[in-house]
């Protein structure tokens, strides 16, 4: 039984919608901290402007946390997902989807 | 951020290898996936590096018009594979699509289709890895023997020890960095060239190095009649052969009997989940092309190397470097890392889904069928490992290869390209014809297969003259006529397989009960694979009107 109880909590801990969140949440948070932080990563305001081109595209160090709190609220969704319907596990073992 | 991702991704590796414990398991995930992890593995799997780096050269040189490969192509025949064609895949188990084709024509049509099949993923698998390569070492520097190396040996790592499940896996993790790295390309670029009506003032013409204009401002802005596309004179014709030959042939062929794509399905827990994965995926596949082809658009609208390109037909860069040179000139340090992750994560998924389909169609349909037979169950898990260990090795021999003669890997593809329209004609006549017997069935294959070649040596020889992508659509549409011509007449003057040998097989010896799951009574719409297609299908057609 222990053995059983074992594999359903490693089963539902690596639920593959944990580990997108998981990674989804590492990233969003990596991009916020070089969002308000820019000198971390050596950004330096708007001066990537590439002379060519008709207009200048390069977005700047903001864009980081917008998408770092995106990804952050993601990962949050995922792992709520993944709480609120849990992977059942049957007597073989095997992963069933889960219920509606 | 890259090496977090590369973590992530051995880790997969290694813990869908405790959930192995027969072939069924390594080579089709035992049958227990979910339906949105198989859908959005379904989508991920051809999410490769030909996919993003092709279909964003296409928005960059013909606009619009390449949405025709995702709402006229793509999402119809996904539907379609759902509805239609999944209950005999999934009904019959079969472990692949060649076993299929040796259950309902014998073993001549199945060794055309297996040997083919195998050696077109190969081939494909070496291209992606040179991508690959191409792309590690124009972002993050490291020599093109290293990355080479490097990336061939992470996917074997985790296919070897994971199988499907770890592949599958692998491919809804990457479907998801692949767009946090597209989508804020595509929106911060919308806002940058000042939204959709700044972009449509910005297009321009796309001309050959001679002047001539091949892709019109307003062909470019418009999806019909997409003659930038077919290359066809007659707006008619071109909407016939985008339709047809794109449409119903080509994406029907490609879709419905790839085995890399219908595998993800196969891996499904029930036969309802298996019909729903490919029409889930239809959503995500409608708008892929917002955040691959759009950012295409605006690299050839806004970026000076890509302006020069455009309107010279020469330059320094091609249109391929279109998603490059947009990560480039956009992204900060820090978004760039997402989006170097995404890219990789992008070709490692394109790579694995063959990789993994190699190995199955090897080990039951080639070694078990006709080298090695009745042996254990665990001996052909071994196989399995071994033929994964060997697919890589050979992908970086076509890769070293790519990377000497680019245009014979190209007509190589277009070759293999052939295979799928004809593979379309015989699986859909012998699925609702029971007459069609086992000589027409691989006759049949072969008659379309060099009528394809004959179409595409008439265009190298200039006798059909076709200046955009449609020569294929011709070639397919031809090799599917043929086809059906040819399994008909054949299948008139030989014996027909007697009645016990189709069940299962053939619509009208098959229990219609194979097309409805009892546990669907009760559900909502968005549980059951009719209704949800239909509502897919609204949606496809929403689109098409909108951007006409």
């Amino acid at each position: 039984m222990i053995a059983m109880r074992a594999r359903k909590v490693l089963t539902q801990l690596f639920d593959i919608r944990n580990i997108v969140g998981a990674l989804l949440g590492i990233y969003g948070m990596l991009l916020t901290i070089a969002g308000f932080f820019p000198g971390v990563l050596g950004n330096h305001g708007n001066s990537r402007a590439v002379t060519s081109d008709r207009v200048n595209l390069y977005v700047g160090t903001d864009a980081n946390w917008w998408v770092g709190l995106a990804l952050i609220g993601i990962s949050i969704v995922f792992f709520g997902w993944a709480v609120l319907r849990p992977q059942r596990v049957d007597d073989e073992g095997k992963d069933l989807e889960p219920q509606a | 951020m890259i090496a977090v991702y590369f973590l992530f991704v051995l880790g997969i590796g290694y813990l869908a290898r405790s959930q192995i414990a027969s072939s069924l398991d390594f080579f089709l995930s035992g049958r227990r996936l979910p339906a949105w992890v198989t859908g959005i593995a379904f989508v991920s799997a051809n999410l490769g590096a030909v996919e993003i780096m092709g279909m964003s050269a296409n928005g960059a040189q013909i606009g619009l018009s390449t949405m025709h490969y995702y709402w006229i192509g793509a999402v119809p025949a996904m539907l379609f594979l759902g509805v239609v064609m999944m209950p005999f895949y999934y009904g019959s188990k079969v472990r692949s699509v060649p076993e299929f084709m040796r259950r309902r024509f014998g073993t001549g049509a199945h060794l055309v289709n297996a040997i083919s099949f195998a050696a077109a993923q190969v081939l494909i698998a070496g291209v992606n890895l040179f991508l690959l390569a191409t792309v590690i070492n124009a972002l993050l520097g490291w020599t093109k023997w290293v990355s080479l190396i490097v990336a061939a040996a992470i996917v074997l790592t985790y296919t070897a020890l994971g199988g499907l499940s770890a592949a599958i896996y692998n491919e809804v993790l990457q479907f998801f960095v692949i767009l946090a790295a597209l989508v804020p390309l595509a929106i911060f670029g919308l806002i940058n060239v000042g939204g959709w009506s700044g972009l449509r003032d910005k297009v321009t013409d796309t001309r050959k190095a001679d002047g001539s204009v091949t892709a019109t401002m307003h062909e470019q802005l418009t999806t019909w009649p997409g003659q930038a596309l077919s290359g066809f004179a007659s707006p008619v014709w071109s909407v016939i052969g985008i339709v047809f030959g794109l449409g119903f042939v080509l994406s029907f062929g490609y879709w419905t009997t790839n085995f890399v794509e219908v595998q993800r399905a196969m891996a499904s827990n029930s036969m309802s989940a298996a019909r729903r994965a490919p029409i889930i995926g239809a959503f995500p596949k409608m708008l892929i092309p917002f955040v691959v082809v759009v950012p295409g658009m605006i690299a050839a609208a806004v970026i000076g190397d890509m302006i020069h390109l455009k309107s010279t037909g020469q330059g320094t860069v091609t249109y391929n470097d279109a998603m490059l040179l947009m990560i480039r000139d956009m992204l900060p340090n820090g978004l760039l890392g997402v989006a170097v992750a995404g890219l990789i994560a992008s070709f490692m998924a394109g790579m694995a889904a063959n990789v993994s389909a190699f190995n199955t169609v090897f080990s039951y349909d080639i070694w078990q069928q006709y080298v090695v037979k009745d042996r254990s169950d665990h001996y052909y898990i071994q196989v399995g490992r071994y033929a994964t260990v060997a697919a890589t090795v050979l992908a970086i021999f076509t890769a070293l290869i790519a990377s000497g003669y680019s245009n014979l890997m190209d007509y190589l593809q277009t070759l293999f390209g052939f295979f799928n329209a004809p593979l379309f004609a015989t699986f859909i006549l012998g699925m609702f014809w029971k007459r069609m017997t086992s000589t027409a069935g691989w006759v049949g294959l072969v008659a379309g297969t060099l009528s394809a070649m004959v179409v595409f040596l008439l265009s190298k020889i200039g006798v059909i003259n076709l200046p955009g992508q449609g020569m294929p659509f011709l070639a397919a549409a031809a090799a599917f006529i043929v086809d059906v011509i040819v399994s008909v007449a054949i299948s008139l003057v030989t014996a027909p397989k007697t009645r016990e040998e189709l069940a299962g097989l053939v619509y009208s010896e098959t229990d219609v009960s194979i097309f409805t799951d009892p546990s669907d009574a009760g559900k909502p719409w968005y549980l059951k694979p009719v209704p949800l297609a239909g509502v897919m299908l609204v949606l496809v057609v929403i689109l098409n009107v909108v951007f006409h």
